[in-house]
């Protein structure tokens, strides 16, 4: 990858990678991994974008599609070679990423959601509108209306009451 | 005071170590070890495999009342054994500590070599293996009942060897064809049982190349 493409391409949106990467991710070693698979990837596949969406569009949906892939393999992975009793002790490892205690917070609350209601979540809070976050996910903006609603609540429910 | 979430979103960036991308290094360092494992994992199995063959070959051979067949179908896998032995104590000497585009691009001169003289054995290994069944299958009753069937119902036939000439040509040919064709069925096995991962290696290795330039 030249570090032309990376700089130029990648890096400005070097923020949202990060921020899906951290939210389907436990530990910094799976998130760094998550990080570059997802890089590799947007440098591989470069030339199939045809431009009937914004790069970072496109970027967004790469990168979610690349970490649900990661994170279904690790799932088989586990499965295959842990007990489901390793795979619970796991899943209840901290990761502390973020200065910001509120942050870390709302990031644990964020990885208890589904896979795809924390794709959803991500977007909005990245200020994407309901038609774009429905071009990224595959369904309708509707949808994407009531679920963000739904996992709003939710959220409020795990952060227990530390959110309005 | 309480935040919303929206708002713990926007101030909890605001820290700018938040949001610094890890530095891409060693790219391809876990992806190259799994495949050139995953690799030594089946060359692994594929001997085991060989070497309970080689056995159900020998007493197989015994217990139908054919032991020089099952004899030579032995010591064909017991040579395949050897041969691919050879290659991995070859495979021993790389050096794993140096970066892992070196690593894999000798991994990758490893398994070109192991093939190519895999193809060359293969020559030879199908040629024998027929001929070795077709001679065995001469001496059988079975095989001794056809022969006199066939000379009896057309005495004016050419011989070779009490072998009418036609079968004589038939497996001559099929033994030519099967040591002229032997890398490729080689080739054919190859790509049945590690097509996918020697495909995956290669792409790692065009990645790699590309990523260098």
């Amino acid at each position: 990858m030249s570090s032309d493409f990376y700089t130029s391409s990648i890096l400005p949106h070097a923020g949202i990678i990060i921020k899906i990467c951290r939210a389907y991710t436990d530990t910094q070693e799976d998130f760094e991994d998550y990080f570059q698979e997802v890089c590799l990837q947007i440098w591989k596949s470069r030339d199939r974008f045809r431009g009937d969406s914004k790069w970072s569009t496109w970027i967004y949906r790469l990168t979610l599609n690349i970490c649900l892939t990661l994170i279904k393999k690790k799932k088989n992975n586990r499965q295959h070679y842990t007990s489901e009793y390793e795979i619970r002790d796991e899943g209840t490892e901290e990761n502390r990423s973020f200065s910001d205690e509120s942050l870390n917070q709302l990031y644990e609350a964020i990885k208890k959601l589904s896979e795809i209601d924390r794709a959803v979540i991500l977007l909005y809070l990245e200020e994407k509108r309901n038609k774009e976050i429905a071009e990224i996910i595959g369904t309708s903006p509707n949808n994407i209306a009531v679920r963000v609603n739904r996992i709003k609540e939710r959220l409020k429910t795990l952060l227990d009451g530390k959110i309005d | 005071m309480e935040k919303s979430i929206e708002n713990i979103w926007k101030t909890g960036f605001i820290d700018h170590n938040a949001l610094v991308a890890p530095k891409i290094i060693n790219l391809y360092n876990q992806k190259s070890i799994h495949v050139i494992d995953k690799i030594m994992r089946m060359g692994k199995v594929n001997l085991i495999y060989l070497v309970v063959l080689a056995a159900i070959f020998l007493l197989g051979g015994f217990i139908a009342g054919t032991p020089y067949l099952g004899l030579v179908w032995s010591l064909l896998i017991v040579a395949h054994i050897l041969l691919a032995l050879k290659h991995t104590n070859v495979l021993k000497n790389i050096d794993k500590s140096v970066n892992s585009y070196q690593y894999i691009k000798t991994f990758d001169e490893w398994i070109t070599y192991f093939i190519a003289d895999f193809m060359l054995f293969s020559r030879f290994f199908y040629p024998i293996f027929f001929l070795s069944f077709v001679i065995q299958a001469r001496f059988t009753d079975a095989g001794r009942k056809i022969l006199n069937y066939i000379i009896t119902s057309n005495p004016d036939m050419s011989l070779f060897l009490g072998v009418p000439t036609f079968i004589v040509i038939i497996v001559f040919v099929v033994t030519a064809v099967l040591a002229l064709c032997g890398g490729l069925l080689y080739k054919l096995d190859l790509n049945i049982v590690y097509g996918r991962v020697l495909k995956k290696l290669n792409e790692i290795l065009t990645d790699m190349e590309e990523l260098k330039h």
